[in-house]
């Protein structure tokens, strides 16, 4: 079906079948007149005497045209009820009046400015007025129907606009603001009272040495997205994310803005900056202990095969207690646990030959490392030489928090028992200098024994507030 | 010729024992090693020092107090450390700085430079 079809099935039908309504309050007259309307061609589909019964047959008939005399008995006069009958159904009136005073006519013409006719009136005249009001009528009610179709795709607009996440502000070729949807308005505290105020007081253009302002330099921003400052109505400001699209109405240049805050996402990008700096730290720091170990170790091994044992032992020791921390996001180890993952490297040694007991106790990650490195050092001292190296040894960690007034301390006891003899060695060996310098180094008292029993190793370690009892609880990390 | 003193800072034993022997085997004497800020402020406040090596970060603590005692009584000083350059203040911008794992010969031609060898 065409556009014309629907047009002229909807709008009030040509001469010779257009459908009217007499409001007359003389009988005569009006018969008279239904007789000139059917000679002329139209349908006559009902005669009224009153206002009142004119909007009650306007309601029920629906006519194309309703033809009123001004003057009619009763409360309401032609005028009012046209009134009425043009707000609520839309339809035309054409007065007839014998009264052709000015003043009568003005308030007709602004009631309903469609048509009067003066009486008397010749049949011909009668008809000319017909169809020239008809066509008005018809005229006017595809109007309504394309405004009433505008309203409908202004509003499918306005729903994107005001729906839309982004902040959308429309620019005009002065610098001005035209529009700022709801999403911008959250973004930079303003309403209504934006409209008309420059783009410079929302957004700062970020380059502070380009000459003139934002809105001068507004169409270099289009296309791509640039990051700029937006500014807050209180006079805070944040990063955004900008994409301005240029277009022109009228002759006029217009700016399309889209706006988005990304401060979560600079907030996100700063974060993730700390923690790649924190891992490059790390990887680095890491690398130089192996190196120092690897130097350490090599000026002291024998030969490559006890090299190659004693170093990889250690960067094992130091690779088991990165991966507790790597657990806890370097937060911390516990030291049961620690101690577990040591003895579980070191020696192969399971059941009741082995005694592990203690609090839970949080280390702090330095603390953990190297107390992990002196563990696995008395460990392979133990298997090689000690109670471990005989299959009735045993051995016992264990370790209770000491609290004084002031601080508290840490005390672990290594003993070993049901070994070979032991007799304190002629010199200190290197597992032996790194169980007790390594760990006075971080502020610990080490008392390395051997009596003939086996050997035995009391460490305390103050404890700080970044290693601490697990009783504590964990909420302050 | 006495023996130049250098005041090593280091909070990980393994490093410091490996900067130790570096410095020594090269002739020199070491105050030290210092592991903790607190033992690192008191050997720089009150030790006779020539220079000093500084690890940035001792314990997840700035050794910066310690540059400034070192500074304060004219003694020269590098930092060595796995954080890059320019995360240091620019007070200290021109202080020489080994990044970690470094060459022992570069700590060694520092500390020549700092000690005037």
């Amino acid at each position: 079906m065409s556009p014309e079809h629907t047009a002229t099935a909807t709008t009030p039908m040509p001469a010779g079948r257009a459908r009217l309504l007499i409001v007359e309050d003389e009988a005569i007259v009006a018969r008279d007149l239904q007789g000139r309307l059917k000679r002329l061609g139209y349908e006559v589909c009902a005669i009224v005497a009153s206002g009142a019964g004119a909007i009650e047959a306007a309601s029920q008939h629906r006519p194309d045209i309703v033809l009123m005399d001004i003057v009619l008995k009763g409360d309401m006069d032609g005028i009012e009820a046209a009134e009425v009958i043009s707000r609520d159904y839309e339809i035309p009136t054409v007065f007839l009046t014998a009264y052709a005073d000015q003043q009568t006519l003005q308030r007709a013409k602004l009631a309903v400015p469609l048509g009067y006719i003066v009486k008397p009136f010749t049949e011909r005249e009668l008809g000319i007025m017909l169809e020239i009001n008809l066509y008005r009528a018809a005229a006017e009610a595809r109007l309504r129907q394309s405004m009433a179709a505008l309203r409908v795709s202004e509003a499918r607009f306005r729903t994107v606009i005001d729906t839309a996440q982004e902040g959308i502000l429309l620019v005009d070729d002065e610098g001005l603001v035209q529009i700022l949807n709801p999403a911008a308005r959250r973004m930079f505290g303003w309403g209504d009272e934006a409209i008309g105020e420059a783009i410079d007081r929302l957004i700062a253009s970020g380059d502070q040495h380009a000459a003139g302002s934002f809105a001068d330099n507004l169409s270099k921003f289009s296309g791509v997205s640039h990051e700029v400052e937006g500014r807050h109505k209180e006079g805070t400001t944040f990063p955004m994310d900008l994409t301005v699209g240029e277009a022109s109405q009228l002759g006029h240049r217009l700016f399309v803005g889209i706006a988005r805050d990304i401060s979560e996402r600079k907030q996100a990008e700063k974060t993730q900056r700390v923690l790649i700096d924190e891992l490059n730290h790390r990887v680095r720091n890491t690398l130089a202990t192996v190196q120092a170990f690897a130097a350490q170790t090599l000026s002291r091994a024998k030969d490559p095969a006890h090299f190659a044992e004693s170093f990889t032992g250690r960067i094992q020791a130091l690779a088991s207690a990165h991966t507790l921390l790597t657990h806890t996001t370097w937060t911390g180890a516990e030291l049961g646990t620690l101690n577990r993952a040591q003895l579980a490297a070191g020696c192969d040694v399971e059941g009741d030959r082995l005694v592990c007991s203690g609090p839970e106790v949080i280390l702090d990650p330095q603390l953990a490392v190297h107390l992990g490195l002196a563990l696995h050092e008395l460990c392979i001292n133990a298997v090689k030489y000690g109670a471990l190296s005989l299959p009735e040894g045993r051995l016992t960690v264990s370790w209770t928090l000491v609290k004084s007034e002031t601080s508290t301390e840490l005390k672990l006891d290594w003993i070993e028992s049901g070994g070979p003899p032991v007799a304190p060695p002629a010199s200190r060996g290197f597992g032996t200098v790194l169980v007790e310098h390594g760990l006075t180094h971080i502020g610990a008292r080490v008392k390395l024994g051997f009596p003939a029993t086996g050997v035995i190793c009391e460490i305390v370690l103050p404890i700080t507030e970044r290693s601490r009892p697990a009783s504590d609880g964990q909420q302050d990390d | 010729m006495t023996e130049a003193r250098v005041l090593v800072v280091e909070d990980e034993f393994m490093m410091a024992l490996d900067l130790v022997s570096t410095v020594e085997e090269a002739g020199y004497a070491v105050v030290g090693p210092a592991g903790t800020l607190e033992q690192a402020l008191l050997l720089a406040k009150s030790f006779n020092i020539d220079a000093a090596l500084l690890d940035l970060n001792l314990w997840g603590r700035s050794s910066v107090p310690v540059a400034g005692v070192l500074k304060g009584r004219g003694i020269p000083f590098a930092f060595v450390s796995g954080y890059d350059k320019d995360t240091l203040k620019r007070e200290f911008k021109d202080t020489p700085f080994i990044t970690k794992p470094y060459l022992k010969s570069t700590v060694l031609r520092v500390l020549g430079r700092l000690t005037g060898r």
